[in-house]
């Protein structure tokens, strides 16, 4: 219906609950979440295999009956599709052992994949109509995720604050496409990207506007991001991570396509607003991030600040000269903060899952007892902090070099000084893990649970094979970049 | 040159320190010995690339890694890296085989030696990568192994302190590098440093453009080499093991920003305003260290003022603009790296024997450890470039170039070399004389342990180098395929010296040898309290820091932070905000 990836994942989403009700029978309580894994991964092998159509062309329409050309892939999408689905993927098999004393895992998993269906389908859409459906399928599954543990106050209200600052960003995205239809009368991708340019009036830019608004909600762009703080640290951690991970990157992804498709010609001119806004985005992350004392509340400020750093390359991508790079830069930061970020989570929630709190003053020296994970985390750490030779270092680099490049040295600096305030607060957190003596409520604290190690392993791996080896993950960041332009 | 020693060399220690783990699972006797035998058998690969580098081999090896930046893995054999990693391995190895005694009943052992190997093999790497992203990511990591080292000790609270100051103090200087690197790259389209010489002497670089940049490469080095105002991270970190110290000042770490600038000023036609500069930096920097360690109790602590300044005078060799200078920066970096290394390997053996590093409570010492008070002596002579040890004969050379300089700024870096050079003495007998001299130590009726003989050794090979190197100026010329065959000396030059020597060594002699004027009558005098209390404070730079960017950033945090109040409808109030006033910009703009 929806070409192969997207219907075997729905599939499994709808299949989901039946599952559960088989493993009551069975007592066998992950039942659900191995059958989620196994459709991740089905739909992953079937992503997997477009790559192979892109040696020859470069858009891939799924025209299968009824929904015709609604759905295409060209190379940015398989790129953000592969990046959904792999954080996914982890984050349901860290789910199988961490949320196994939680009941209503079924609905759980089920929302999981539908979230993770609605991402794959916001990446996919080939129009604006296609896109908003998809869009409004992922949010609502997220509301639903961030409040799973209602029997606390916490989420509930993080998971409320959340759905009315989304539904307001989605009001004023469903007002720019409205207006965007009138005047174009379409909201094709491919027939805008004709259409747009020519009409160029102040409607369409307040339609630009409306639009890029509606998605720095999702993206968490300054002033926009204030759900993000209470929401990420509330949701359970395999859901932080994902929020963090990849949803925000929904977000990003629908302001890229936007503004490089089909207005190309007007973001010259918002240069200065795009950049300033991206500075103050990394800024305000970094610095609320500095003195917080909740693990996962400063994970997901400076999570704030990164999508900073990837506005910043994206801003500097509007400059002609350091459009290729910049774009980049976005792109292979895209795809390392979801990594780095979803490992710093998942060491997190390990964490959080022994020791059971999450304030930085308790967890102090508990890398003693679980030196695995804190290795582990410890090296996220270093690599979100720009710490050569990972991950995170070769796209702070190129967006440095993006900077450099556009001709903005002021900003870069402010970049660079950012970056290192940044640094200043993984360092803390390193000296707290790990440079601290353990307390005693933490005496019969031990290492993380295989089933949940394997997935912080595999994003440990990853983190430092892209460091080292970058060569092929630039490449594909590279192509995805030509795609947009 | 045997087979394949541009990569083996640093290779060997940077892949075997994954083996330390494991080691430590098996057994400790195994886990002591095998880093000493990895850093051995890489001397051995380094110590083999001389010959070659006699008779003027030179060759860059590469190897493909990123092709969209056109960016190579490779390593460059000339010289200068063979140079620089020949005295890497052979400090680190004789350190390694120091730690078997010094570390002997230290826990965690694994962690040490990893980041010890891992520390020398960046280090290795460094100097010999070809180009400079290479540079920068062996420059971060040698950062990273020094604050894991600094924090050795994580139970002590400073320790840990310390080795957080130590990276973030370095990697606010390794951002200026990296600036500089990139817009070295964006000018030029290459990393590669062969490339990047022959593009600046075909003069493809405008001047001003290249003063920029060789002044953000410097911004990196004064972090690295704890030039001012960056330095105060290095007399912090002596909280880590002395081992640790000993390395970071003999062989890694400082000496990678010194690398750098030589490296810097062999590629960059530089200019003389940046010339200037940089030895302003080191005089400033040589005077400034030189006085703090005058005040300072902590026997680490004045060594490690001591290297802060003796890292001044490379700084203000590299800031003469001539092929002497450079080559005196070389030989100092040699004869420093020997003679500090023995210092702080003799400050360990005390420490080892006493448990404290306050040298009040030191005393009488020289008969208890005759071995270990006559390597201090050489090492402190060395130091402070008493004729014939080997720091005489760089420091002399550094300062007979400098007397040459012309003009007020040339006059006033030469003064204050050598006022420096007075006040170095003046602190080495300071030290010897409460270290070694005087009444004993009280400390040592409740603590003695023996000196194993493996930390002995050491000492001993070191305290030959010490004596020896100085006199091997023809062939380290030689080495570098320099014309000039040593020292000239410069009867004017040398006199001025000799002077200072007996100016600064006879108050120290008269007060902590003699002992003929009690200290406390010159901490009386209230001019004195004043600069002493000064001295004892750093300068305030600690204070200054503390005050502009802890607090600062703290009280911003805290500001921010009240934005994000998690009211809904203040919430609802910011959205709104941003969406008008992004709509105004629009409109306001008209047909943007």
């Amino acid at each position: 219906m929806f070409g192969p990836p997207l219907d075997v994942l729905l599939m499994f989403a709808l299949t989901t609950p039946l599952i559960g009700w088989v493993s009551t029978k069975i007592r066998f309580k992950s039942l659900c979440g191995v059958y989620a894994v196994i459709g991740l991964s089905a739909s992953g092998y079937e992503i997997y295999r477009l790559g192979n159509v892109f040696t020859e062309t470069e858009m891939i329409v799924l025209n299968s009956e009824p929904f015709y050309s609604c759905l295409r892939i060209d190379y940015l999408s398989f790129f953000m599709a592969l990046i959904f689905i792999l954080l996914g993927f982890i984050a349901a098999l860290y789910s199988i052992k961490y949320m196994e004393k939680d009941s209503g895992v079924a609905l759980y998993y089920t929302l999981l994949l539908i979230m993770i269906f609605g991402l794959l389908g916001v990446v996919f859409s080939g129009d604006f109509f296609t896109l908003y459906i998809f869009w409004e399928l992922m949010c609502i599954a997220s509301y639903a995720l961030v409040a799973f543990r209602k029997q606390h106050w916490e989420p509930i209200e993080a998971g409320l604050k959340y759905l009315i600052m989304s539904s307001a960003g989605s009001g004023t995205m469903l007002l720019g496409l409205s207006t965007l239809y009138g005047l174009a009368g379409t909201l094709n991708f491919a027939e805008l990207a004709v259409i747009v340019p020519q009409t160029s009036n102040i409607w369409s830019s307040i339609s630009l506007i409306l639009l890029v608004v509606g998605f720095s909600v999702k993206a968490a762009i300054f002033p926009f991001h204030t759900w993000l703080p209470d929401a990420h640290p509330a949701a359970p951690t395999p859901i932080s991570a994902l929020l963090s991970g990849i949803v925000i990157k929904a977000g990003v992804y629908a302001i890229l396509r936007s503004l490089f498709t089909f207005f190309p010609s007007t973001i010259l001119h918002w240069q200065t607003i795009m950049v300033a806004i991206s500075i103050l985005t990394m800024s305000f992350g970094n610095l609320a991030a500095l003195l917080q004392d909740d693990i996962k509340r400063l994970l997901a400020y400076s999570s704030i600040a990164q999508i900073g750093y990837i506005s910043f390359a994206i801003s500097m991508a509007t400059v002609p000269q350091a459009l290729t790079i910049g774009l980049t830069a976005a792109l292979l930061h895209i795809l390392n903060h979801a990594l780095m970020k979803a490992l710093l989570f998942l060491c997190a929630g390990a964490f959080i899952y022994r020791a059971e709190t999450r304030s930085l003053k308790e967890l102090a020296g508990i890398g003693h007892k679980m030196p695995v994970t804190a290795i582990a985390f410890t090296i996220g750490a270093l690599a979100i902090s720009g710490i050569p030779p990972l991950n995170g270092f070769v796209s702070e680099v190129m967006i440095a070099y993006a900077g450099i490049k556009a001709g903005m040295l002021a900003y870069t600096a402010v970049f660079l000084i950012n970056i290192l305030i940044g640094f200043a607060y993984y360092l803390r957190l390193i000296k707290v893990i790990v440079w601290s003596t353990p307390n005693e409520k933490l005496d019969k604290v031990k290492d993380t649970p295989y089933l949940m190690l394997i997935p912080i392993l595999v994003l440990t791996a990853l983190c430092i094979i892209i460091g080292v080896y970058s060569a092929p993950f630039i490449e594909m960041a590279g192509k995805a970049a030509e795609a947009l332009t | 040159m045997l087979p394949y020693s541009p990569w083996l060399s640093w290779l060997i220690p940077f892949l075997g320190s994954f083996s330390a783990p494991l080691l430590g699972k098996i057994s400790r006797k195994i886990l002591h010995c095998t880093p000493f035998i990895l850093v051995f058998i890489s001397s051995i690969f380094t110590f083999s690339m001389l010959p070659d580098i006699y008779n003027h081999v030179s060759m860059d090896i590469s190897v493909k890694w990123i092709p969209f930046l056109n960016l190579s893995f490779g390593v460059l054999v000339d010289s200068l890296s063979v140079f620089m990693a020949s005295v890497v391995s052979f400090i680190g190895a004789l350190i390694l085989l120091y730690s078997i005694g010094y570390m002997a009943e230290e826990e965690s052992l694994s962690r040490y030696y990893f980041f010890m190997l891992l520390f020398i093999g960046a280090m290795i790497g460094l100097v010999m990568a070809d180009n400079l992203i290479q540079l920068y990511i062996f420059w971060e990591l040698v950062g990273l192994c020094s604050y894991a080292l600094i924090g050795f000790w994580y139970k002590k609270p400073e320790a840990v302190r310390a080795g957080m100051k130590a990276f973030m103090v370095t990697r606010f200087g390794d951002l200026c590098l990296l600036a500089g690197i990139l817009l070295l790259y964006l000018n030029t389209g290459t990393f590669n440093f062969l490339t990047l010489k022959d593009q600046v002497t075909a003069g493809l670089l405008d001047t001003s453009l290249i003063t920029t940049l060789a002044i953000l490469l410097f911004g990196g080095a004064i972090g690295k080499s704890a030039q001012v105002p960056l330095f105060v991270w290095l007399p912090d970190a002596m909280e880590g093991p002395t081992t640790v110290s000993a390395l970071i000042h003999a062989a890694t770490m400082v000496k990678a920003g010194v690398y750098l600038m030589a490296r810097t000023v062999m590629v960059l036609t530089v200019t003389p305003e940046y010339s200037l500069i940089v030895a302003t930096v080191g005089a400033i920097t040589a005077f400034m260290a030189a006085t703090m360690a005058l005040a300072s109790f902590d026997i680490k602590r004045v060594l490690a003022y001591s290297t802060i300044s003796q890292l001044g005078y490379m700084f203000i060799a590299l800031g003469i603009p001539t092929e002497e200078g450079w080559l005196a920066s070389q030989f100092h970096l040699m004869n420093h790296a020997l003679f500090k290394a023995l210092l702080f390997l003799c400050a360990g053996v005390l420490i080892h024997m006493l448990g404290t590093r306050d040298m009040r409570q030191m005393g009488g010492l020289a008969k208890r450890t005759r071995i270990t008070f006559l390597a201090f002596l050489i090492g402190g002579f060395s130091l402070s470039s008493v004729p014939p040890f080997n720091g005489f004969w760089s420091k002399e050379m550094i300062l007979e170039i400098s007397y040459r300089l012309n003009g007020q700024m040339g006059l006033a870096i030469y003064i204050l070399g050598t006022i420096t050079a007075a006040i170095t003495f003046a602190y080495t007998i300071r030290m010897i004389g409460l270290v070694f001299l005087g009444e004993e130590s009280t400390v040592k009726a409740e603590r003695t342990r023996e000196v194993p003989k493996v930390m002995i050794f050491p000492l001993i090979v070191l305290a030959v180098a010490c004596i020896i190197s100085g006199f091997l100026q023809t062939q380290f010329m030689h080495l570098f395929h320099a014309e000039k065959s040593g020292l000239t000396i410069n009867p004017i030059s040398l006199s001025w010296s000799l002077l200072a020597l007996i100016l600064g060594g006879l108050p120290a002699y008269l007060i902590y040898i003699k002992r003929s004027i009690p200290p406390e009558k010159i901490t009386e005098n209230p001019v004195l309290k004043i600069i002493h209390k000064i001295l004892t404070n750093g300068y305030y730079f600690d204070s200054f820091y503390n005050f502009i960017f802890i607090k600062g950033t703290a009280l911003a945090s805290n500001k921010v932070r009240k934005f994000q109040t998690g009211i809904l409808n203040v919430n609802m109030l910011a959205f709104l905000a941003g969406l008008i006033c992004l709509l105004f910009f629009v409109i306001q703009g008209g047909m943007l």
